[in-house]
């Protein structure tokens, strides 16, 4: 026993020191590395932990540093105005931000800019001074897709409703958009009972959905589109008495949907993975550092971002992930 | 002076079983059994955080933070518990240690409004945002959705089941027993019990009620014990109800107003009791039956804060009037 340890920790030791070795070498091959700052709304909640293991992940696989920073746990402008500054100062190559208002933050990034800094912002549409702002799709398409999920789920007919998690949120007013749109295009038989509902927490969306059932008996599934949605209207389906027979779909999370995948009452839903459009954002930012082409069709070389569509300084993957019971360990999060 | 308050009351009765039948006759199914449950288990929660706002506004003080002071105390509790494993811990014993935090936090904002002299509203928006920033920096920030099996089963324990005209069916869940009991502890010792009577003596004046022999201080302490009990209460059946457990639930923290316009919508015009039980309980339900049931009636959700806030206006003006009209002994004196 004694000699395998002894072994195995030598065998270590070697691989160890050849790993570094190899590591030097890499870096002295490639000449520069660099740093990014990584700027999400806020950090130490799961959505942006997750995004922040897409950073380690490109950090791990090409030598470059990526860090996180921002207000902790509560998204605020100001201190993320600040960590963004803070990033300027220390001389980073490339900023990645998702700015929680992005018009208060053009003026610090407009300076990052002025620094020689490359920026890349995420869920930012219309930003100017960006290099590039990277979307995981193009709003109406993913809203297209989640009727696609529906209509399956349904069997093609009956009524719906889509539920947003604000009236006044513009994503979720375009998904709902594009969500109708391919009803009515693709699938003549399904029909909308009412107009759009609200559902800003997943009680809001509880009550919401209980009211929607006990007032349109002809209900026959749900579109939630924010991740508290499912959870909720899963809750009133069941209550309703109504499991497999309402279908419920739209944008979740596996920790919030878990109980509901598990018993059936949410049979699939979608989401993006904030780890892949993490470290799109990276690998999209050192192409720019390094001057490659950006054009229409760029490869990020991240699921979901392999054939990603270009226009003026927007970049729109198809980055959706399906969520069913088969691959629900993999976004545990 | 209790004569006017029953009035008072009356009127806010009439208006809530008058906008009952106008949305009855759109939708009868909103006169059925099964409307009353779902009413119940809407009205559930607000009703108890709305009862812990009514404690604070009798003693004459505004408090921001008694959501938030709930959510803490059950998130803290659940996160405990599920964290170590404890999944089988009995539901009584999940109520005593979010009652236990809950008193503690209150306490803190005893020791600013009432040691420190700190204006309540601006003390209380204090507690509330440093507990916002210590339960993300101390407990945890992820959200639990595997809660102990105990408060799962209160949750999802139900007295009766009731069915629409379309077959759908509601329940009424027994928590809303939990409910109904604190209203009924909290109208005994406000109306019948001499502490009771001491908290509205505060909220009248609280020098008036020094001189007249009353331990200010230490009577709001005992206000504060019962705010901390109630919000921990709440707190513990939002998340039984809910199944699951936010550290920032935005559908209590940031509803604090919605508490505070049921005690006013209950009190009515006439201020001189500063909140009172039956009054809050009519308010609660006002507003809960409102928003609850505007879809029912096929109210577009656009629009569905709008006619919120009219019938709240409708609603004071009406109780005004009523004071006004038929009781015009203004300057009553106050008991």
């Amino acid at each position: 026993m004694r000699k395998f340890l002894k072994r195995s920790l030598a065998t270590t030791m070697v691989l160890s020191l050849a790993a570094s070795a190899s590591l030097s070498v890499n870096a002295a091959a490639e000449e520069t590395t660099y740093t990014i700052a990584n700027a999400p709304k806020c950090i130490g909640i799961s959505w942006w932990d997750r995004m922040d293991s897409g950073n380690r992940r490109f950090a791990e696989a090409t030598g470059n540093t990526v860090y996180q920073s921002g207000p902790t746990g509560d998204a605020d402008t100001a201190v993320q105005i600040a960590s963004i500054e803070d990033a300027i100062a220390s001389g980073v190559d490339a900023i990645n931000v998702i700015p929680y208002d992005p018009v208060s933050c053009e003026t610090t990034l407009a300076k990052a800019r002025d620094n020689g800094i490359v920026v890349i912002s995420h869920e930012a549409e219309g930003m100017e001074n960006v290099d590039y702002d990277l979307e995981a799709f193009v709003n109406q398409e993913y809203g297209a897709h989640m009727m696609d999920l529906l209509a399956e789920q349904m069997g093609e007919k009956g009524g719906y409703v889509i539920m947003v998690g604000g009236l006044t949120s513009a994503s979720h007013q375009q998904w709902a958009e594009g969500a109708i749109a391919r009803q009515e295009e693709a699938y003549p038989d399904m029909f909308q009972v009412c107009d759009l509902v609200e559902g800003s927490s997943q009680e809001a969306a509880y009550n919401t959905a209980k009211e929607v059932i006990a007032t349109y008996p002809e209900i026959g599934g749900f579109i939630g589109c924010d991740t508290n949605d499912p959870p909720g209207i899963a809750m009133a389906v069941e209550e309703a008495g109504k499991a497999g027979e309402i279908a419920v779909t739209g944008t979740c999370l596996v920790s919030q949907a878990r109980d509901y995948l598990n018993n059936g009452t949410i049979k699939k839903f979608t989401f993006w993975d904030p780890a892949d459009a993490g470290e799109a954002m990276c690998s999209l930012a050192v192409k720019v550092l390094k001057g490659d082409p950006i054009e229409d069709g760029v490869d990020l070389g991240v699921a979901g971002y392999e054939k990603c569509t270009v226009k003026d300084n927007t970049i729109y993957g198809a980055a959706w992930v399906d969520v069913t019971t088969d691959n629900m360990s993999d976004y545990d999060f | 002076m209790k004569k006017i308050l029953k009035n008072s009351q009356f009127a806010l009765f009439i208006l809530l079983v008058a906008t009952i039948l106008v949305f009855g006759v759109v939708n009868p199914d909103i006169l059925s059994v099964a409307s009353l449950f779902s009413l119940a288990r809407t009205c559930a929660v607000p009703a108890i955080f709305a009862l812990a706002i009514m404690v604070v506004m009798v003693i004459g003080e505004l408090d921001m933070s008694f959501c938030m002071i709930g959510a803490f105390a059950s998130y803290s509790t659940m996160f405990l518990l599920t964290k170590n494993g404890y999944l089988d811990v009995p539901v009584i014993f999940i109520f005593v240690m979010a009652i236990m935090i809950g008193i503690i936090l209150q306490l803190l904002n005893w020791v600013l409004i009432d040691r420190l002299h700190l204006k309540s509203f601006i003390a209380t928006l204090g507690t509330q945002s440093f507990l916002k920033g210590a339960i993300l920096a101390f407990v945890s920030s992820s959200y639990i959705y595997s809660l102990p099996k105990s408060a799962v089963s209160l949750g999802t324990t139900y007295m009766a089941t009731a069915k629409y005209s379309s077959g759908v069916e509601t329940q009424l869940p027994a928590a809303i027993l939990m409910t109904l009991g604190m209203y009924l502890i909290m109208y005994i010792l406000l109306e019948y019990t001499n502490l009771g009577r001491k908290l509205y003596a505060i909220g009248g004046d609280a020098d008036a009620a020094k001189r007249a022999g009353i331990d200010v201080s230490r009577t709001r302490l005992y206000a504060f014990i019962i705010v901390g009990i109630i919000c921990g209460i709440g707190g513990v059946v939002h998340n039984c109800l809910g199944r699951c457990s936010l550290p920032m639930p935005t559908d209590l923290v940031g509803q604090e107003l919605n508490g505070i316009a049921a005690v006013v919508l209950g009190r009515g015009a006439f201020q001189r009791a500063k909140g009172t039980v039956i009054g809050t309980l009519l308010g609660v339900l006002l507003l809960q039956f409102i928003s609850n049931n505007l879809i029912m009636i096929g109210v577009p959700s656009y629009y569905q804060n709008f006619v919120t806030g009219i019938i709240i206006f409708v609603g004071l003006v009406f109780q005004m009037r009523k004071h006004g009209g038929l009781f015009p002994k203004k300057g009553a004196s106050a008991s």
